[in-house]
C-alpha cells in the first residue's frame, strides 16, 4: 500500500495488520472512501473484533426465543401472540463529550433497534454510572445525561420505568450511559434485515444526512488538509420529533406496502445498514450517493457513507412499490428517497457522480474484521480484604448512613424528570417495586423488566460480579412474580489492549455465560463497550444485565412499599461475615474488599418460591436484599409505605454484616397473617430457609436480637435520611 | 342497541397520548377514530379528543404550531353546534393557543418537566359541564401529571377564571394561579386538563379516577345532549 | 463603572442539526405562506452588566457565554452591547 494511503488508514484507526488484510482480500489497494468504510465497520463498536469469540460462550437458544443475537433486538414470546423485543446499548463516550445529546441520541438509537425489529417501543430503562455528586464535573455530566434521556424519551412518548444509578469515583470522567428499550410486536409482525430480491429498491427514510459524528478526531487528520475536526464532524443531535414521525412511518410500513427488509442507521450509518443487509441476504447493494438527502453542501462521498446523523432508516422495498413507499414516508412528514438497488453477487458498491467510489465484498465489510486476540494476564491482581473495624452496637447510625448513600438513596427527584405513565401500560414504575411491570394490551397478563449490574463487585471479581448481577436480576423479577426468562447484556469495560483488563473481560463474559447456563436462560443480544478509561485508569468492569420475565396476572404483583399488618418473613440465609458490599466500603473506607458473595442456586430457589406464592395471590410486599443489605431493603419498604415494622431475631455472628452484608438469595416477604403458615410450608418445599420475624405496623422500625434492642427509629427519620441527599443528578 | 357514538382523536405530528385517550374513550363506550390533523373529523362525530404529547416537538412554544391544523380550525363550529371537546396536557395547550379556552400555559415554576401522581379536587363551576356530571364537587381524584409547560396564567388573575376552573391541584405543582389544573369554556363543552385522566382509566395501572370524565361525556351523548 | 445593556442571541452552530428550525419552517409551510424560509430557532437573553468600558462588558459577556450560556459543541452567539 502506498505510504500516504497507509497513513490515512492508520489515522482513521485501522491497524497495520488490518490494512494488510484488506489489501490481500481485495487483491488491490483500497480507495480512500473504501478505507473509511473499513475504518467504520471494523471499529470495535461495529465489529466486536476483540470480544466476538468470547461472547459465543453465552447460551443463546431457548424455545421461546423468537429473535436472538444478531437481530436488531432480541425477542421473546410473552404469550397471547405477543413478543417483547428488547435490547441494551451504551452511549458512554458521546455522553462524556456532550452529556445531553449523547444520552438523547443513545435513547433514540436503542429505540430504532426495537423499531427495526417491527416492535412498537413501550418503555425505556437506563443504567447510569457517574462520578460522585460532590464533583462538579460529574454533576454536570449527570444532569445533562438525565435531561437528555428525559428530553428524548418524554417527547417521543415512552415511559421511563426505572433503572439504576451508581455514583463511584472510578467513573469520574468516563460515565456509563446504558439505555434499554423494549417494544411489543405480534409474532408474525417481526422484521428482518435480510436484503433480498435482485432489482428491489433501497429506500432511505428519515432526517437528512450531515457531517455528524464522522469518526471524530481520526478523520480530521485524514488527508483533508486544513479542515479542523470542528468543521468536519458535528456532535450528533437527537430530534425526538422527527424520531416520532419516523417511528410511526416505520411501524405502519409493512410487507403489504412492499417492505422486504429494514435496518436503522446507527453507528457507521448508511455503510453499516447497507453492507449488513446485503451480507445477511447474500446479495449485493448498489448505493447512489447523489440520491441521499443531504443537509450540508460539499459533502465528500466518504462523509455521506459513514455519517452518523440521527433518525434514519434504510429499507429494501419491492421494486414496483418503491415510489409508493416514498410517498408513504412523506405522508408522515419524513424525507424519503430511493438511494439504490439490490443486485446480484455480493458487492457493496457506492456511486458518486457517475463513478464507483466503493466496490467491496459486503461480507468482508460487514463480518470480515480479523479477530483481535489481545494478550491476557494469567491472573488478576489480588484484592485485599477490608481492614478490621469494630461493629456498631446500634444499627441506627449505619442504617441512616446507608439510606443516604448516593446510589442507594431515593432517586424520586431524578425519576420525576421522566414520564413513567405515558402509553397506559405501566403497572409498576420507578421505585414502586424491584422491577418494572408492564401490561399487555387488553389483558391482565404482563411482563417485567429489570436492569442490574454492580461495578463495585466486578472490580473485585468480575466473574462473581457478573454472576451476582444475574442473581440480582433473578431476585428483582421474582419479587414481582416473574420468572427470569432471558437477558440482554451491556458489557462496559476498560481497554482490552491492557492484558489485565483483557483478562477481566474474559472473566466477566465467563461469569455471564456460566450464570446463564445455571439459570437455564439465553442472552438475546446486547452491546459491548470497550476502552472505557481515563488517565486515572480503567473503569471497574461493569456488565449491565437487562432481564425479562412474564407476569401471569398483573393484579397480583406485590409492592415494594410496606403495608400495615403484614407478617414479615425473611427468606434465605444471610451470612454474618465480611463480604464485598456498600457497607464494607463505607465502614472500612476502602473502595473494595475481597469476597463477593454469590449463590445463583439460592437465588433460583428463592425465585421459584416467590413466583409461586405471588401467582397464588399470597404476597403483599416483596423486596430483595441488594446493595445495602437486608436491613436497608426493609427500611426502604418502610419509607415507601410510610409504615413501621417490629422484628425480633436471634442469630450468630456480627450484627452489622448480618444486617448490611449482601448475601445472595435473601428477600423480605410481607404476607397477610392468614397466609404466613402456608407460605412457610411452601418455602420448605422449595428448599428456602424462611423465618417469620415480625410484623408491619406503627411508625417505627424496631429490631430486637434476643433481649436487646439493636434498632428503634422512627420511619420519619429513615425517610429524612433516604430523601435528604436527593442531589444526585436532579 | 345503539351503535357506539364516535369519538375523534386528533393526531398531530408528535402527538403521543393519542392511544391513551382513544383507549379511555373506548372503555367509556365510545368508538374512537383517529383523525389526521390535516383532515377534519367525520360528520357524525359527537366528541373530539385533543391528545397529549409533543405536537411539532413542542418547538418554539408548546401547542403553538398545532393550532392552525385543519382539524383544529373546524373545532369552533363543532362546539357551536353542541360538540364536546377535551384537551389533555398538550391538547389543553393547543386549545388555549387556539383560543378555545382562555389564558395561557407557560413554563412550570419551578422549571422543568415533572411527572407525578397528583390529587386534584373538583370545584363548582358556573356553567355545568357535560364532561363532569359524574364528578361531584369536592371529590378528590388521582391522576398523573407529566408536563413542562403547565403553569396556568391569566392576565386578569384568578377572579377572572375562578368560575370556569373545574379542578385544582391539592397543592401547587407548577406555579398555576389558584392551583388551576383544568379549565372550561363558557359553554362547559370545551374541557382542558393538564394532568391525565386518560392515564387513569385502568385500575391495574394506578387509578381508575379518570374514567368518570369519559363516562360523563358518554352519558351526555347517550342522553342526546351532545 | 457604568451599566451596559446586553442583548444576547444564541443560535445553532452552522452545520449542526436544528430540529426546532426545521419544525417551525414546516409549520410555516403548512400555513401555505409562500416565499418564506425559516432558517434557525435560537434563544434570546437580555441582561445588565456593570463594567468600566464597553470592551470590559464584552469580555464579561464572552466569559459568561463560554462558561455557562452557550454550548460550544452546538451553539454560537452574538452579543449586542449598549452603553449606559
Amino acid at each position: 500500500m502506498k505510504p500516504d494511503l497507509h497513513n490515512a488508514g492508520i489515522n482513521m484507526g485501522l491497524k497495520p495488520h488490518e490494512l494488510d488484510h484488506i489489501e490481500k482480500q481485495l487483491g488491490r489497494e483500497p480507495s480512500l472512501p473504501e478505507l473509511a468504510v473499513f475504518a467504520g465497520m471494523w471499529s470495535e463498536h461495529c465489529s466486536y473484533k476483540s470480544s466476538r469469540s468470547r461472547l459465543a460462550m453465552m447460551p443463546r437458544e431457548a424455545p421461546y426465543l423468537l429473535a436472538g443475537p444478531g437481530s436488531h433486538a432480541g425477542a421473546v414470546d410473552v404469550g397471547e401472540g405477543w413478543a417483547v423485543a428488547f435490547k441494551i446499548e451504551s452511549h458512554n463516550h458521546p455522553s462524556a463529550v456532550e452529556p445531553y445529546q449523547g444520552a438523547a441520541t443513545g435513547v433514540g438509537g436503542i429505540l430504532r433497534d426495537v423499531i427495526a425489529q417491527g416492535a412498537r417501543p413501550c418503555l425505556v430503562m437506563d443504567s447510569l454510572c457517574f462520578g460522585p455528586p460532590h464533583d462538579a464535573k460529574s454533576r454536570h455530566i449527570a444532569q445533562g445525561v438525565v435531561a437528555g434521556i428525559a428530553g428524548y424519551g418524554n417527547a417521543i412518548g415512552l415511559p421511563n420505568v426505572g433503572g439504576k444509578t451508581v455514583y463511584d469515583t472510578r467513573y469520574e470522567g468516563n460515565p456509563l450511559v446504558n439505555a434499554m428499550a423494549a417494544g411489543l410486536v405480534r409474532h408474525d409482525g417481526m422484521r428482518t434485515a435480510r436484503a433480498q430480491g435482485v432489482g428491489n429498491a433501497v429506500v432511505y427514510a428519515g432526517a437528512s444526512t450531515g457531517r455528524d459524528g464522522i469518526l471524530g478526531a481520526a478523520f480530521a487528520s485524514v488527508e483533508l488538509g486544513e479542515d479542523t475536526t470542528e468543521k468536519r464532524s458535528h456532535v450528533q443531535v437527537g430530534d425526538p420529533f422527527t424520531g416520532k414521525k419516523l417511528m410511526e412511518a416505520c411501524l405502519s410500513f409493512g410487507p403489504e406496502l412492499g417492505l422486504v427488509a429494514c435496518q436503522d442507521m446507527g453507528a457507521c450509518g448508511l455503510t453499516c445498514a447497507a453492507s449488513e443487509m446485503a451480507a445477511l441476504g447474500g446479495v449485493g447493494i448498489d448505493l447512489d450517493l447523489d440520491a441521499v438527502p443531504l443537509r450540508e453542501d460539499g459533502m465528500e462521498p466518504f462523509e455521506v457513507l459513514v455519517s452518523e446523523s440521527q433518525e434514519r432508516f434504510l429499507f429494501v422495498v419491492e421494486a414496483a412499490k418503491a415510489a409508493e413507499a416514498v410517498k408513504h414516508f412523506e405522508h408522515y412528514g419524513v424525507h424519503a428517497a430511493v438511494v439504490g438497488k439490490v443486485v446480484a453477487g455480493g458487492q457493496f458498491r457506492a456511486l458518486s457522480q457517475g463513478s464507483v467510489v466503493v466496490d467491496l465484498p459486503a461480507a468482508l465489510v460487514a463480518d470480515g474484521a480479523p479477530k483481535l486476540n489481545w494478550p491476557e494476564a494469567a491472573a488478576l491482581p489480588p484484592v485485599a480484604e477490608y481492614a478490621e473495624f469494630s461493629p456498631p452496637k446500634d444499627l441506627g447510625k449505619p442504617l441512616l448512613r446507608m439510606l443516604s448513600e448516593p446510589g442507594i438513596a431515593d432517586l424520586t427527584n431524578l425519576y420525576d424528570h421522566y414520564d413513567h405513565t405515558v402509553g397506559n401500560r405501566t403497572v409498576r414504575g420507578p421505585g414502586e417495586a424491584d422491577a418494572a411491570v408492564m401490561k399487555l394490551p387488553g389483558s391482565a397478563r404482563g411482563f417485567a423488566l429489570t436492569i442490574t449490574g454492580r461495578g463495585e463487585l466486578c472490580a473485585v471479581d468480575p466473574y462473581r460480579g457478573a454472576l451476582a448481577a444475574l442473581g440480582e436480576a433473578t431476585r428483582n423479577l421474582a419479587c414481582v412474580g416473574a420468572p427470569i426468562m432471558a437477558i440482554t447484556d451491556g458489557i462496559n469495560h476498560g481497554p482490552p489492549s491492557d492484558p489485565v483488563e483483557n483478562r477481566r473481560l474474559t472473566e466477566t463474559i465467563r461469569g455471564l455465560a456460566d450464570g446463564l447456563k445455571a439459570l437455564g436462560i439465553p442472552v438475546t443480544g446486547g452491546n459491548v463497550s470497550l476502552y472505557n478509561a481515563t488517565a486515572e485508569g480503567a473503569i471497574p468492569p461493569s456488565p449491565m444485565v437487562g432481564a425479562i420475565g412474564v407476569v401471569d396476572d398483573v393484579s397480583r404483583v406485590p409492592r415494594g412499599e410496606l403495608a400495615a399488618d403484614l407478617a414479615l418473613i425473611l427468606c434465605g440465609t444471610p451470612l454474618a461475615t465480611p463480604m464485598t458490599s456498600a457497607y464494607g466500603r463505607i465502614a472500612s473506607g476502602q473502595l473494595a474488599g475481597s469476597n463477593v458473595s454469590v449463590d445463583l442456586a439460592a437465588d433460583k430457589r428463592l425465585a421459584n418460591l416467590l413466583v409461586d406464592a405471588i401467582r397464588r395471590g399470597m404476597v403483599s410486599f416483596a423486596k430483595d436484599a441488594g446493595a445495602g443489605g437486608l436491613l436497608t431493603a426493609l427500611a426502604k419498604g418502610c419509607v415507601r409505605g410510610r409504615m413501621g415494622a417490629t422484628i425480633s431475631w436471634t442469630f450468630e455472628g456480627r450484627l452489622d454484616w448480618h444486617f448490611f452484608g449482601e448475601t445472595s438469595g435473601v428477600a423480605w416477604v410481607g404476607v397477610a397473617p392468614r397466609f404466613a403458615d402456608a407460605f412457610l410450608a411452601m418455602a420448605k418445599t422449595c428448599g428456602v430457609a424462611a423465618m417469620r420475624l415480625g410484623s408491619s405496623g406503627g411508625n417505627r422500625l424496631s429490631i430486637k436480637t434476643g433481649e436487646s434492642s439493636v434498632l428503634d427509629i422512627s420511619v420519619d427519620a429513615l425517610r429524612k435520611a433516604f430523601t435528604a441527599n436527593e442531589r444526585g443528578a436532579a | 342497541m345503539n351503535p357506539r357514538p364516535k369519538a375523534a382523536v386528533i393526531v398531530f405530528p408528535g402527538s403521543n397520548g393519542d392511544r391513551d385517550i382513544a383507549e379511555s374513550f373506548e372503555r367509556a363506550g365510545f368508538a374512537p377514530v383517529y383523525v389526521d390533523s390535516r383532515e377534519t373529523a367525520p360528520a357524525d362525530t359527537k366528541v373530539v379528543g385533543v391528545p397529549g404529547g409533543f405536537s411539532y416537538g413542542d418547538y418554539w412554544r408548546a401547542g403553538m404550531l398545532a393550532r392552525y391544523a385543519p382539524a383544529m380550525r373546524a373545532l369552533p363550529e363543532f362546539v357551536a353546534k353542541g360538540g364536546l371537546v377535551i384537551g389533555v396536557c398538550n391538547g389543553f395547550q393547543i386549545l388555549v393557543e387556539a383560543g378555545l379556552l382562555p389564558g395561557a400555559l407557560t413554563y412550570n415554576n419551578p422549571p422543568g418537566f415533572k411527572h407525578k401522581w397528583v390529587t386534584v379536587e373538583a370545584r363548582e363551576t358556573k356553567q355545568k359541564s357535560p364532561w363532569l356530571t359524574r364528578v361531584p364537587r369536592g371529590m378528590k381524584l388521582r391522576w398523573p401529571m407529566a408536563h413542562g409547560e403547565g403553569n396556568y396564567y391569566h392576565p386578569d388573575g384568578w377572579d377572572a377564571i375562578a368560575d370556569n376552573v373545574p379542578f385544582v391541584y391539592d397543592r401547587n405543582m407548577n406555579g398555576s394561579i389558584g392551583n388551576t389544573a383544568a379549565m372550561l369554556d363558557s359553554t362547559g363543552r370545551v374541557f382542558g386538563v393538564m394532568p391525565h385522566p386518560d392515564r387513569a382509566t385502568d385500575p391495574h395501572i394506578g387509578s381508575n379516577d379518570g374514567a368518570l370524565i369519559f363516562e360523563s361525556a358518554h352519558d351526555a351523548v347517550a342522553q342526546g345532549l351532545a | 463603572m457604568a451599566t451596559y445593556k446586553i442583548e444576547l442571541i444564541v443560535k445553532p452552530k452552522a452545520g449542526v442539526r436544528d430540529p426546532q428550525g426545521e419544525a417551525v419552517d414546516g409549520a410555516v409551510k403548512g400555513l401555505e405562506v409562500k416565499g418564506v424560509k425559516v432558517h434557525q430557532v435560537g434563544r434570546y437573553l437580555s441582561m445588565d452588566v456593570d463594567a468600566r468600558s464597553t470592551d470590559e462588558a464584552k469580555r464579561i459577556v464572552d466569559d459568561l457565554c463560554k462558561r455557562l450560556l452557550v454550548n460550544p459543541n452546538l451553539e454560537t452567539y452574538t452579543a449586542r452591547v449598549e452603553g449606559a
